[in-house]
């Protein structure tokens, strides 16, 4: 067994304790209330940089990096099959599903990724960065909530905290985005009135998610511990 | 084509411009920058996309300008000028409903350089600007971007495959529609992964990860390009004394600075960026002239 490199840990420590109340306080002082949404985008890139990190240093397969692959172009996929119908994106459950069964760092990479390249075709807006680290903590969530563990076999467990990640982390987050877009920081009325106006499309996207998750938890599942049982990959150590 | 001064340019030089006219965008706060950026940038999707642009600009500038005025004058209550009382108590004001349509200009601006953002730099630059500092994350995001046509015409042979077994397009039956879809889904993705070891052997076998890994790409940093970045970043350096130093204040009352000399100058170095991308498009234009024009007097290309 080779000693694990401490690097990503420094890294983490770095931008989570240094560098994001850093920005934080900077911003505070010097850019004033002049622009949250500036000071917001820049924090959440110190707040991703750490997973990617991670993913790039961590010992990985070849298989299992095209198998990284294959899962993002299968969200991405997934959310342009239904791009006729707004907020009905399938891409949140495959993105739990990925996270439940390679674990926490794959899910948030396989989450922040498919956002990023899928935006490609959609349109990069000013919501990318907070999808971004929405979709990826939809996946780490999961992955820490399932990964290695037997509930991953109980549907109605993953689909339920599925949903319950899509509607209040990624519904949470990407409407704090608007909030902050729309400078209604100042007034609480205002703010909870676009969260309020929020709702009801992460409703929405929540439940496509449950549904999603039902149908697809079992079969994925088995395709993909099958891929681990025969190819060994994201093996359980 | 247009646009294609900043396109055939080095990636380099086109992220760095939209970089700063983010940045600068996203800052300012007199009303009277915004609303030139905004101009700037309907102006130059329009004229990156033509026709195309025609719907995104009618859908996205009439619904923002009227509703985030609507909403902020509904829900801040700021200001000395009130144009009439709500129900609720609570006033309706004329400095609102002013903040609310900087904000939506303001918004809208960035929105707009973000659709030019997208028609310039695509995929393949981002993975060639981004893959020195992750190459890992670089080959993911390549191969994502092979995989999802691959998974297309997949889904495709999968479909004659299942037509020549007897599942049949035809059927109206929604319920054994939407089980034969979900096997035929069911199995391109089994196809797909199965596909992705067969991709990790072949890569293992032309020794992928035995050493490291170089890149191939195909952009040149020409010397104009250096040029230009300079160009960008002096003016955008220039800009930021306006951009940075004028404001404006809406609540209580609406005060917005007036441009003295040093302003001038520095909001015409931002004029100056915005108008960068049209000369650089013009000297294209004139290095690369049409065929017709190039063909010498006399001589007969076709034979």
């Amino acid at each position: 067994m080779p000693k694990k490199s401490k690097r990503p840990l420094i890294v983490s420590l770095v931008c989570f304790l240094v560098l994001c109340p850093l920005t934080a306080v900077l911003g505070a002082l010097f850019l004033k209330s002049r622009s949250y949404y500036l000071i917001a985008v820049v924090m959440i890139f110190e707040a991703i940089v750490p997973f990617f990190f991670y993913f790039e240093h961590r010992k990985i397969k070849t298989s299992e990096l095209v198998t990284v692959a294959v899962m993002i172009s299968l969200c991405v996929v997934s959310r342009i099959f239904f791009v006729f119908l707004p907020q009905v994106k399938p891409m949140c459950a495959f993105v739990v599903v990925t996270g439940c069964v390679f674990g926490a760092n794959v899910g948030f990479v396989t989450g922040a990724l498919s956002i990023f390249i899928s935006n490609f075709a959609f349109g990069q807006g000013m919501f990318t960065p907070f999808q971004m680290l929405a979709m990826g903590l939809c996946g780490f969530f999961s992955g820490l909530i399932f990964y290695k563990k037997d509930t991953v076999k109980n549907r109605l467990t993953v689909a339920l905290s599925g949903a319950a990640l899509c509607f209040f982390v990624y519904g949470f987050l990407v409407d704090t985005c608007s909030v902050l877009m729309l400078d209604a920081v100042g007034s609480i009325n205002e703010a909870v009135g676009i969260y309020a106006s929020g709702a009801v499309f992460n409703l929405i996207h929540a439940v496509t998610t449950f549904v999603v998750l039902m149908l697809v938890i079992k079969p994925m599942n088995d395709k993909l511990s099958r891929l681990r049982i025969r190819y060994g990959i994201f093996a359980y150590q | 084509m247009k646009g294609c001064g900043l396109k055939n340019a080095h990636p380099v030089v086109g992220f760095l411009y939209f970089l700063s006219v983010f940045l600068l965008s996203l800052s300012m706060s007199h009303p009277v920058i915004a609303a030139v950026s905004l101009l700037f940038a309907v102006f130059y999707d329009g004229y990156l996309k033509g026709k195309k642009a025609v719907k995104s600009i009618v859908f996205a500038v009439v619904p923002v300008v009227l509703f985030v005025p609507l909403i902020n004058g509904l829900f801040s209550h700021y200001g000395v000028t009130v144009l009439f009382v709500m129900k609720s108590g609570n006033s309706f004001t004329f400095e609102a409903v002013v903040y609310g349509l900087f904000l939506a200009v303001k918004f809208l601006s960035v929105m707009f350089w973000l659709d030019c953002f997208n028609e310039i730099i695509d995929g393949d630059k981002f993975v060639y600007l981004f893959g020195r500092f992750s190459p890992r994350l670089a080959l993911v995001i390549s191969m994502t971007l092979r995989f999802i046509p691959m998974l297309r015409d997949g889904y495709s042979e999968i479909e004659k495959a299942g037509r020549g077994i007897g599942f049949s397009d035809s059927d109206k039956n929604l319920v054994k529609k939407f089980k034969d879809t979900a096997h035929k889904l069911s199995v391109l993705i089994t196809w797909v992964l199965e596909r992705a070891i067969d991709t990790s052997y072949s890569m293992k076998a032309r020794g992928y990860g035995a050493k490291r890994r170089s890149a191939y790409s195909k952009y040149v940093f020409t010397s104009f390009d250096g040029l230009l970045c300079a160009v960008v970043a002096a003016l955008s350096g220039l800009s930021c004394f306006c951009v940075f130093g004028l404001r404006a204040l809406y609540n209580p009352i609406i005060i917005i600075d007036s441009f003295t000399l040093p302003d001038t100058l520095s909001f015409a170095s931002f004029v100056m960026l915005l108008l960068l991308v049209y000369a650089v498009d013009i000297r294209e234009k004139k290095l690369v002239k049409p065929f017709e024009e190039r063909k010498p007097d006399g001589y007969l290309m076709y034979g």
